[in-house]
């Protein structure tokens, strides 16, 4: 049998619906032009009074595992480095969050760059799904019922770039795919790079691992052999709503996402570069459902360009560490 | 070391504009690449206006240049001799030298080839200029006034300035994420090069008449070629030569008439741009940021259009086993 490629990590806590979602969209049912064995999905659940039915879970493919484990923290930060220890793959598909279900041609798109570079970063654009930002969602009367009338309306089971059409752009990468990203909730890299990076940091202790995902976007991003960085520009990975930390609507969340700004820069001792300014190799179809979105960001990339030219800035600063010849001014 | 990929450049009296097209292929400008990588066979065909071969060859180690007599008036002889001189398992058609490519060319095409060896991957096209070719000379466009809009760009430098002085070719007149009808640098298989029978000797008509569509359409209906990339940052500029389709022909409807007859000969009448979704492959500098955007508006419209008409956007796909 072949060595698998492929191992992806998706981590939940009490959200069984939506996680159902996520995983019936990263199964062999639904992703288009792979085969079963070129890929895991490994689940890994912290326990909560409303967990996955693992037999549903299991019924999806034979390519997918399931761990329950106790947590005794609120960062799904350990959940990540047990589920890559029981991953078998050379790559691994991060999904830190198990809300975000995916279009078709993720995984199709994933080993192609992965026969670019054993060492490439591929990067799938953020949705929410939903008619704006889901923070905001409470006052504006949206809520999982509201969600689910919505994808049963569009079958997204038979086409599930019809996802788009019901989304919009996440914070992750509020100016598009051509643009720069904060943080992705749907990153794949070899394992190498994520060992040597030190897996996910540990020291992320806050409620839903507070910025961890900047912090390893950045960290795999910045990383001497990420040469190639990929954007699945027509792919997307659409956040469903749920009870999770940045979709709740406490009045102290302004409160939250200091103390996770404050424990970022402490981590980074001051020096977190922000969102990650390399360019992108944009790879994949665009289908008639993501086209508004290329539009958009295609307007954003634009103004951004004539921005930066104007004050003869570099477009793409943290591209300067690689060796590679990118598009970085003119 | 045997190249991954030879780049075939057909010539025809027009040195200048071939020596900025091979330069554009050399690994003086092509980035991320090495010169071992990939090599570019020069086919010329005699004229009273030839290449300096000392030249051709001092552009790189990985350069070839034949001359061949050719008693007709098409380029196709000369693309199938090219093909049989290729090293690389992969080749790349150019049958016009007078286009010029952008930086990563080369470099997208090995990553494409190396996704899938039996890719089609086509380059889209321009025209340098402010409107497409053929009705220059009445917009008192010439050889002259190109020159110095290359010139000013500085295209050796930074080769994507070429997107700041070029229109978009009528080969793919609503963008790279529509249909394209043709394609001038288009890469395939040396083995599905050879299953579509090379470029067929019939199209002996001026400049090969539309052997160009009738080559892109046989290639890419070929079901081993499972997988199309087109990259969508990059483009081949056409320069203002003296060939076919750029001179003022008081007769050129007439010409492109017989172009058009001679095709839908072969396709009994059933010739089309090639319908297959296309992968896009490739970084978007800001040159190139305003045709992306043109060609997503467009493409937005055709799949706007064809829904509303329940029509399959890509109907070659059918073929396709994927």
């Amino acid at each position: 049998m072949k060595k698998l490629e492929l191992s992806i990590i998706v981590i939940v806590y009490n959200m069984p619906k939506q996680a159902m979602n996520t995983l019936y969209s990263f199964s062999k049912k639904y992703q288009e032009n792979v085969l079963e064995s070129d890929y895991e999905i490994v689940v890994i659940e912290n326990k909560s009074s409303n967990t996955l039915d693992r037999n549903a879970v299991l019924g999806l493919g034979s390519n997918f595992q399931y761990y329950l484990r106790d947590e005794t923290g609120v960062s799904p930060a350990k959940a990540l480095n047990f589920g890559v220890e029981k991953a078998s793959g050379k790559y691994l598909g991060l999904i830190i969050d198990g809300a975000r279900m995916v279009t078709p041609r993720v995984i199709e798109y994933v080993l192609m760059a992965f026969r670019q570079s054993p060492y490439s970063m591929v990067a799938v654009p953020g949705y929410n799904l939903g008619p704006s930002e889901q923070q905001y969602h409470i006052s504006h009367q949206y809520d999982e019922q509201a969600e689910r009338k919505l994808l049963d309306s569009i079958h997204w089971q038979h086409n599930g770039y019809r996802l788009f059409d019901i989304a919009n752009l996440s914070g992750a990468n509020p100016k598009g795919a051509l643009q720069l990203f904060l943080e992705c909730n749907c990153l794949f890299t070899s394992r190498k790079i994520f060992d040597d990076i030190g897996g996910a940091d540990e020291r992320f202790n806050l409620l839903g691992g507070g910025a961890i995902n900047l912090h390893i976007y950045r960290k795999i991003g910045m990383h001497k052999n990420s040469q190639y960085y990929f954007v699945l520009l027509g792919e997307g990975s659409f956040h469903q709503f749920h009870g999770g930390v940045t979709t709740s609507s406490k009045k102290d969340r302004e409160a939250l996402l200091e103390l996770f700004r404050i424990q970022l820069d402490e981590i980074w001792e001051g020096q977190f570069g922000g969102a990650l300014k390399r360019e992108p190799i944009l790879f994949g179809s665009i289908t008639s459902h993501s086209l508004p979105f290329l539009i958009e960001s295609s307007q954003y990339a634009n103004s951004r360009f004539e921005k930066m030219a104007t004050r003869s800035a570099a477009f793409w600063p943290d591209d300067v560490t690689f060796h590679r010849h990118t598009n970085s001014g003119d | 070391m045997q190249p991954l990929l030879s780049f075939i450049v057909v010539v025809h009296n027009m040195p200048r504009q071939a020596m900025n097209t091979l330069y554009s292929l050399s690994a003086h400008y092509q980035r991320n690449i090495r010169e071992q990588d990939y090599e570019i066979v020069v086919v010329e065909n005699r004229s009273i206006n030839t290449l300096s071969v000392s030249n051709v060859l001092a552009l790189g180690n990985n350069i070839r240049y034949f001359l061949r007599d050719e008693t007709g008036q098409s380029p196709v002889g000369a693309i199938n001799f090219g093909a049989a001189q290729a090293h690389g398992k992969n080749i790349c058609l150019m049958i016009d030298g007078a286009r010029m490519v952008t930086p990563r060319v080369v470099e997208y095409g090995l990553m494409a080839i190396t996704a899938d060896s039996d890719a089609l991957i086509a380059v889209p096209g321009y025209s340098l200029g402010w409107q497409d070719q053929h009705h220059h000379l009445d917009a008192a466009y010439s050889e002259a006034v190109e020159m110095e809009l290359l010139t000013e760009i500085k295209w050796q430098q930074n080769g994507y300035r070429l997107f700041d002085i070029a229109t978009i070719s009528g080969a793919n007149p609503n963008g790279c994420m529509n249909p394209l009808m043709e394609c001038n640098c288009v890469i395939t298989s040396a083995k599905n090069f050879a299953a579509i029978g090379g470029a067929n000797l019939d199209f002996q008509l001026p400049g090969g008449g539309s052997i160009n569509l009738h080559l892109f359409r046989q290639l890419g209906l070929l079901p081993e070629s499972r997988h199309y990339f087109v990259m969508a940052g990059e483009g081949s500029f056409h320069q203002f030569h003296g060939g076919i389709t750029t001179a003022q022909w008081s007769d050129l409807e007439e010409v492109l008439e017989s172009h058009r007859k001679q095709l839908h000969s072969y396709w009994d009448n059933k010739f089309h741009s090639l319908r297959r979704e296309p992968m896009l492959l490739g970084a978007t500098g800001s040159h190139a940021q305003k045709f992306l955007q043109f060609a997503s508006q467009k493409a937005k419209k055709r799949l706007g259009r064809l829904d509303r008409h329940s029509q399959k956007p890509w109907p070659d796909d059918v073929l396709i086993n994927r």
